[in-house]
């Protein structure tokens, strides 16, 4: 058997013929030999040679590869069915591009938010390092710290010396990276300046990735040297954006926030660092930081200080070492230097725990945001997708019940029922296949969609529709064929043969059970995706209900960080004094100020403990945030001044220390210390409260009543600082107006992150706005279908039922309560599917818990919202074919049964 | 002896003896199918009644093994015909499905009719 037959096979089948006619001749020409007559010749002939169709067919079906030419017939069939009824076929085909599009974009994202595998060498092996701890605080450092979703705050920064002795000091690794990203970077090259990020890296870093240079070389240990001259690595996609892809560029000479290093190298295309959603564009030995790479950083020397903790750590797995055997290993040196640390007031033997983690899919501070999220979106996402095969199989079961007479008589003639359902399958896989087409341009649109609508744009994910998404929506349309097909083509070809012939459709008077059930359960899934929806759209609402005790409207925000531009000392607070005189008396700005944080966000907080007891003290305190402001903060935020006076311009550095605390921190001294010293648990050092102010937003709106400890930055100075603009003027005029003021004292200092205050509040949940944004999309989808397969199945049923409601017509049956009837019998359906929907919401609900804000997994308004959403499907959808039903003519109805 | 009267068997009644004829009747030369059919009953004398028509996919089946080769030829009576030849893999077969056949049959035979007396008697 060879394709090549196969394919000519039709060209065989007329050679066959010939030869068969040629016997024929033969046969019949001996016959008339032997005295035949001419007629009688033939016939004898043909009966000497038997059936010759047979015959025929014999040879075809040795030529054909027999499940293939079912399959293309199949097919042909199936495709001239759907052609024939387009408007059912759209209906399908849409609602299954909508369903796959939208499973495809989610997965897509989930894929760039977490699931992409690091491009370097075995990245399964490589594991992160963090810990927690309930209380303890390092000493001083910097990293990022976030709660993961057992609610502990796992910090992810270690000390310097901490990873050069791991890097000594273990069995179980077979190598140690540490790194630092950089957000603020000033990158010269090519005569402008632009900012960029950049990763500090320990020399081992391109080793233990095993990552392979795209040009030049990558950083090494004797880059690190103390005598090694400064360089830098370019990233790919840096190198391809800012140089177009120049391979000159290496050997030459850029400046790194005014030091000046050697390019000797472009990373590996498709490496976009370690931490996802953070693309460094330069990779610096970590010892730039002693060279002054950043200004304000050679202090404490952070390459040999070893209580300050400031780097992200990275290992290599060796073979065969399980990730606990590698944590319990790491632990012994991390436990003995935690003790060997200067003894922390605060700590009571609450020391840190040691963690491990894969790194795999990269160092991913995201990912652990938006685990839970995208887990529930992949949830909700399937269940629309259910909801989808839900209706179709109900499509397909009116269509097949349509097709009673069609098929009974396929039968009747001889298909067998597996050749039947085997039909019935290929159309329903069919329409999956073309939903699946239709969907990949829908994930396509829906990710562009959700990228501008709900990420921030520094959140730098790319999600796209790769390898592993084309090989999910395949598996979708698999499944949803099959599970569409599967009922409806099972229950089409049970139909006792002699009844359906004889009876005809039409006198189908018996309920239509299994289209019922499948309606019921599809408004329990669609109950359950509207809830989740309410809830987080309560979330939302109320996170943006909240009164985060500052006036927000017209305020707006921007950062600077002189140091990087080198300035320092005295010129630094000039700068930032003139920068700020200028702002207040620039056009339509009724206040100014400057302050080390952005109240209501989560970019950036400090904390600290404060106690009454002068000096150092073992004092156990909660956490107390600090912020360091100017004259002229609260006014500019509108935060009320409860007692006391405010800080203002004659609190300048020589004079007493001073600070202004809120009322939560207050009440903490059971009243307002005005005038009392509080004292720095750690240093000792004590500063007089001048001033209790009204509780605001310091770390996101979520949490309001947090003690907050109010310094003055002449004081306490900062490198960076944010300054705070109350204006009425439109942004687009009040930007160029705040560029102007700042670059009327040094052009050269760029501003980051210009924003509304409002938006700066938002960032800080980013991830509910999404949740929310997506999650009502995909409600919106679960209503409009269930909408879409309620009103098929209720038209199928007035159809089905017309005759017995053109007799209730003919006895006496108003048209208001055959309206009525079908109606009723809508709202019974979808009364159903809500009362079994409702219990699983709410212990689907439970599960969400931890996204939502000041709602409760039962939300009345969320439940309540999501089942009059439904009543309402309920009687729309059911409106259009129950009024049909009222216009029925019984004489018609009569006569056509 | 095969007789006369004895009920025609059906050709393809046990597995590849069809096969094996056809490859007989082509050996001495090229021959189309109307021919081999009627060599076969012929040779057989009547018995082994051959469908003519069932021939054909048998035919078919051994062009597509590579045993036998097919062309259109000019047949006694001058007409168009579809002649088959074997080929020096046929030929290979047909020397070995006839000694297995022979094998076979005289294994057969021997069951049937046991040459000798019995090995013991007591």
């Amino acid at each position: 058997m060879s394709w090549r037959r196969f394919v000519h096979r039709a060209r065989w089948h007329r050679e066959r013929q010939a030869e068969l006619e040629a016997y024929l001749e033969e046969e019949a020409a001996a016959n008339q030999a032997r005295g035949m007559d001419a007629r009688l010749a033939r016939a004898a002939a043909k009966r000497k040679l038997g059936n010759e169709t047979l015959v025929l067919e014999r040879i075809y079906r040795a030529n054909s590869i027999g499940w293939l030419d079912t399959l293309g017939r199949d097919l042909r069939y199936a495709a001239r069915l759907l052609r024939r009824s387009p408007g059912f076929t759209t209906v399908a085909v849409l609602s299954l591009a909508l369903g796959i599009g939208g499973n495809l974009a989610v997965l897509g994202m989930r894929d760039a938010v977490m699931r992409r595998p690091l491009p370097v060498e075995q990245p399964g092996q490589l594991i992160r390092m963090d810990w927690t701890a309930h209380q303890w605080e390092a000493r001083s450092g910097w990293g990022t710290n976030f709660e993961d979703h057992q609610g502990r705050e796992i910090n992810t920064s270690f000390s310097y010396p901490m990873f050069a002795q791991w890097q000594r000091e273990n069995h179980t690794l077979s190598g140690l990276a540490a790194f630092r990203p950089l957000t603020h970077m000033d990158i010269f090259a090519d005569g402008h300046a632009e900012p960029g990020k950049g990763t500090l890296v320990s020399g081992s870093y391109q080793r233990m990735l095993g990552l392979r240079p795209r040009l030049g070389r990558g950083l090494s240990e004797a880059d690190l040297a103390a005598n090694a001259p400064p360089v830098a690595v370019l990233g790919y996609d840096y190198w391809q954006s800012r140089w177009g892809g120049d391979a000159g560029v290496v050997g030459t000479t850029i400046q790194v926030n005014h030091l000046p290093v050697t390019v000797v190298g472009v990373e590996a295309e498709g490496f976009r660092g370690l931490e996802v959603g953070f693309t460094p564009d330069v990779y610096l030995p970590m010892s730039l930081v002693e060279r002054g790479v950043m200004q304000g950083w050679k202090n404490p020397p952070r390459l040999s200080d070893a209580g300050y903790w400031w780097v992200e750590v990275v290992g290599r797995l060796r073979k065969g070492v399980s990730l606990e055997q590698a944590r319990a290993d790491l632990e012994i040196g991390f436990g003995q230097w935690v003790k060997a640390l200067p003894a922390k007031a605060a700590d009571h033997g609450d020391l840190p725990v040691l963690l491990a983690d894969s790194a795999a899919h990269g160092v991913n501070n995201l990912g652990e945001d938006f685990a839970l999220p995208m887990l529930i979106l992949l949830a909700l996402s399937g269940l629309v997708m259910l909801i989808v095969c839900i209706n179709l199989a109900n499509l397909l079961l009116a269509r097949a019940a349509a097709r009673q007479d069609e098929l009974a008589v396929r039968l009747a003639i001889g298909a067998g029922r597996p050749a039947l359902i085997r039909q019935l399958l290929t159309e329903s896989l069919v329409l999956a296949g073309l939903g699946a087409l239709a969907g990949l341009p829908v994930a396509a649109l829906a990710l562009r969609g959700i990228l501008q609508v709900f990420v921030p744009p520094e959140m730098d994910i790319r999600p796209g529709l790769d390898g592993m998404v084309l090989v999910a929506a395949v598996g979708l349309a698999l499944a949803a064929g099959l599970i569409m097909g599967l009922i409806p083509a099972w229950r089409a070809t049970r139909v006792p043969r002699q009844r359906s012939l004889a009876g005809g459709a039409r006198t189908h008077t018996g309920r239509n059970r299994m289209g019922e059930a499948l309606l019921v359960a599809q408004m329990a899934l669609c109950l359950l995706v509207i809830a989740g929806a309410g809830l987080f759209q309560r979330t939302l609402h109320n996170l943006q209900a909240v009164d985060p005790g500052l006036d927000a409207r017209h305020v707006t925000v921007f950062e600077m960080d002189a140091p990087l531009e080198g300035y320092s000392g005295v010129r630094l607070a000039t700068f930032y004094q003139q920068v700020l005189d200028n702002l207040r008396a620039a056009p339509g700005v009724s206040a100014a100020t400057e302050t080390d944080i952005v109240p209501g966000s989560t970019s950036m907080s400090s904390t600290h403990s404060l106690g009454l007891k002068p000096g150092k003290s073992a004092q156990r305190n909660a956490r107390t945030y600090v912020a360091k402001i100017a004259p002229g903060f609260f006014d500019a935020y509108r935060i009320a001044v409860l007692t006391g006076r405010e800080l203002n311009a004659r609190d300048t550095a020589d004079a007493p220390r001073v600070a202004v605390i809120n009322r939560a921190m207050a009440q903490r001294f059971h009243g307002y210390p005005v005038g009392q010293q509080l004292y720095d648990n750690e240093t000792g050092e004590g500063v007089t409260v001048v001033g209790v102010v009204a509780d605001a937003a310091y770390n996101g709106v979520k949490e309001l009543a947090a003690p907050v400890v109010y310094y003055p930055l002449s004081q306490k100075p900062s490198a960076s600082v944010f300054f705070v603009v109350r204006s009425q003027m439109p942004p687009t005029g009040l930007n160029r107006a705040l560029r102007g003021a700042v670059s009327a004292v040094d052009p050269e200092v760029p501003m980051y992150g210009l924003q509304t205050q409002a938006a700066a509040m938002q960032a800080s949940y980013d991830a509910q706005i999404l949740m929310a944004g997506l999650t009502s999309l995909l409600g919106g989808l679960a209503l409009l279908l269930a909408a879409i397969g309620l009103y098929g199945l209720m038209a199928y049923n007035v159809t089905r039922r017309t005759r017995e409601i053109g007799i209730r017509v003919a006895l006496g049956a108003s048209r208001g309560s055959v309206l009525g009837m079908v109606l009723r019998h809508s709202l019974r359906l979808v009364g159903i599917g809500v009362l079994l929907g409702l219990p699983l919401a709410w212990f689907a609900g439970r599960a969400l818990t931890s996204l939502l804000y000041r709602v409760s997994p039962g939300d009345p308004w969320a439940f309540g919202g999501a089942v009059g959403f439904l009543a309402a499907v309920a009687v729309g959808a059911a409106w259009w074919p129950a009024r049909r039903a009222a216009r029925v003519d019984p004489m018609a109805a009569l006569r056509e049964g | 002896m095969p007789k006369r009267h004895a009920p025609p068997l059906q050709a393809d009644l046990l597995q590849g003896t069809l096969d094996l004829l056809i490859l007989e009747t082509l050996r001495p030369g090229p021959a189309h199918g109307h021919t081999i059919a009627h060599v076969i009953e012929h040779r057989s004398e009547e018995v082994l009644q051959v469908e003519h028509g069932s021939l054909y996919p048998a035919l078919h089946r051994l062009e597509d093994r590579g045993w036998i080769a097919s062309f259109w030829g000019t047949s006694e009576n001058n007409r168009r015909a579809r002649y088959y030849r074997l080929t020096p893999r046929g030929r290979k077969q047909w020397a070995q499905q006839t000694s297995r056949w022979q094998q076979l049959a005289e294994a057969v035979n021997r069951v049937l009719r046991p040459e000798g007396p019995p090995e013991v008697m007591s």
